[in-house]
């Protein structure tokens, strides 16, 4: 009787090695996932009632011509970047009005069914130059490729508008 | 064995130790015998502890004498077949009158002998069936088997995948006007699909998780995106440096 359970007990070994890998590969995951990263594209618009329409560098943003955006009729383009940004490494970026943007992120949430895009969890900030906050925490979820706004600081007659889109 | 020392004395090499309990006990029993058993009693007559010790030995086991000696008296033969006598319902004799015509005459002098004698039955239960090993044998393929099973489930789990679900997530991240959502028509539907596709019905292609304006009173928006059979959306966080103002 000995025997078939010594057999017993290996098999039984066995039968859990053979699911190893997939906590191996979870774990791969994991730390595939700390040192991940996301390519940000960070534009910077100034919004008026001056009058001289949407500048035609913004490209294609139909959201300007919808509230509350409507509430300004011309919109111009102060920057355009592209930022890179981990869980080490936030990304920062000077807005026109001195004040310091910083985008951090988070997380990798991997999609929940095959085929749809990943989502990122993104956090930003804005400081003011003299080391106030102005904006403590704004965290998103993000689908990659989709664009989120943060706006309404003035600026110089009229509002700045930023656009942070989240890069495949 | 001895030696001969300088002084010419003779001087025993074993030492002699203090006698156990083990040994206590078999003196108790009489078990003890030769030179150890003089030496126990030479320690009983020096120390008044091992005496006292030697007399609850000896008074427990001749607790433990009665006791055994009554319940070996007790005879539950004699009592099981004055029940079975007194029992003359009419199933019981039907049910044995029938192999009692064909049982052979003998056996009615058959001698019942009671299967298990009191106070022995544990040991007769131990020493019966030799399947206990095989019991034990099976629970622990058992335990192996639901350990395997368990190791399984394990590695099937997601746990590679932590995500902010357990972050605060703000009340205002599900918009208070969603957008208009028209069900798409058969023709629509394959312009929708692939907008659809990427986007998806249920959640904004961007959910703020948490937010703090600080002293400041925010607005966040879902801007409707240009299909208007889309329930796509685009996020606004509009925080001014005067602003006042709410939830939309």
């Amino acid at each position: 009787m000995r025997l078939p359970l010594f057999a017993l007990l290996v098999a039984a070994f066995g039968l859990s090695l053979g699911h190893v890998p997939s906590v191996a590969h979870a774990q791969d995951a994991a730390a595939a996932q700390a040192d991940a990263s996301v390519s940000m594209e960070i534009v910077v618009l100034h919004g008026t009632n001056d009058g001289t329409g949407i500048d035609s560098k913004i490209g294609k943003m139909p959201e300007l011509a919808k509230p509350p955006f409507s509430s300004y009729n011309s919109y111009k383009l102060l920057d355009r970047s592209k930022q890179t940004s981990s869980k080490a490494s936030p990304s920062t970026l000077k807005l026109p009005n001195d004040r310091v943007l910083q985008i951090s992120l988070k997380d990798v949430v991997q999609p929940a069914k095959k085929g749809e895009p990943k989502r990122y969890v993104i956090s930003a900030s804005i400081q003011n130059p003299g080391g106030k906050t102005f904006l403590p925490l704004l965290e998103v979820n993000a689908k990659a490729g989709e664009t989120f706004f943060v706006a309404g600081q003035n600026h110089k007659g009229g509002v700045l508008v930023i656009g942070i889109k989240v890069n495949p | 064995m001895t030696t001969k020392m300088m002084n010419g004395e003779a001087h025993e090499t074993r030492t002699k130790r203090p006698p156990t309990d083990l040994e206590l006990m078999m003196y108790v029993d009489g078990e003890l015998e030769g030179e150890r058993l003089r030496e126990v009693r030479q320690a009983l007559s020096r120390d008044s502890a091992l005496r006292n010790k030697v007399a609850a030995l000896s008074l427990s086991a001749s607790i433990v004498r009665e006791n055994a000696e009554s319940a070996a008296a007790i005879d539950l033969t004699d009592g099981i077949m004055a029940r079975i006598a007194a029992d003359k319902s009419p199933t019981r004799d039907a049910r044995d009158a029938a192999p009692a015509l064909e049982a052979p005459s003998e056996r009615k002098d058959a001698e019942v002998k009671p299967l298990l004698r009191p106070g022995l039955d544990k040991a007769a239960a131990k020493s019966t069936p030799s399947n206990d090993n095989s019991r034990g044998i099976f629970a622990l393929a058992a335990v192996a088997v639901a350990a395997a099973a368990g190791l399984m489930i394990w590695g099937r789990m997601d746990v590679g995948t932590p995500h902010s679900q357990g972050a605060p997530v703000a009340a205002i991240t599900t918009p208070a006007e969603p957008p208009a959502a028209p069900a798409p028509t058969t023709a629509e539907a394959a312009r929708v699909a692939d907008t659809d596709a990427q986007d998806g019905d249920t959640e904004p292609g961007v959910a703020v998780a948490a937010v703090d304006f600080g002293t400041k009173i925010g607005t966040i928006f879902y801007v409707p995106a240009e299909a208007a059979t889309s329930n796509h959306t685009t996020t606004v966080v509009w925080l001014a440096d005067d602003s006042a103002g709410g939830e939309q």
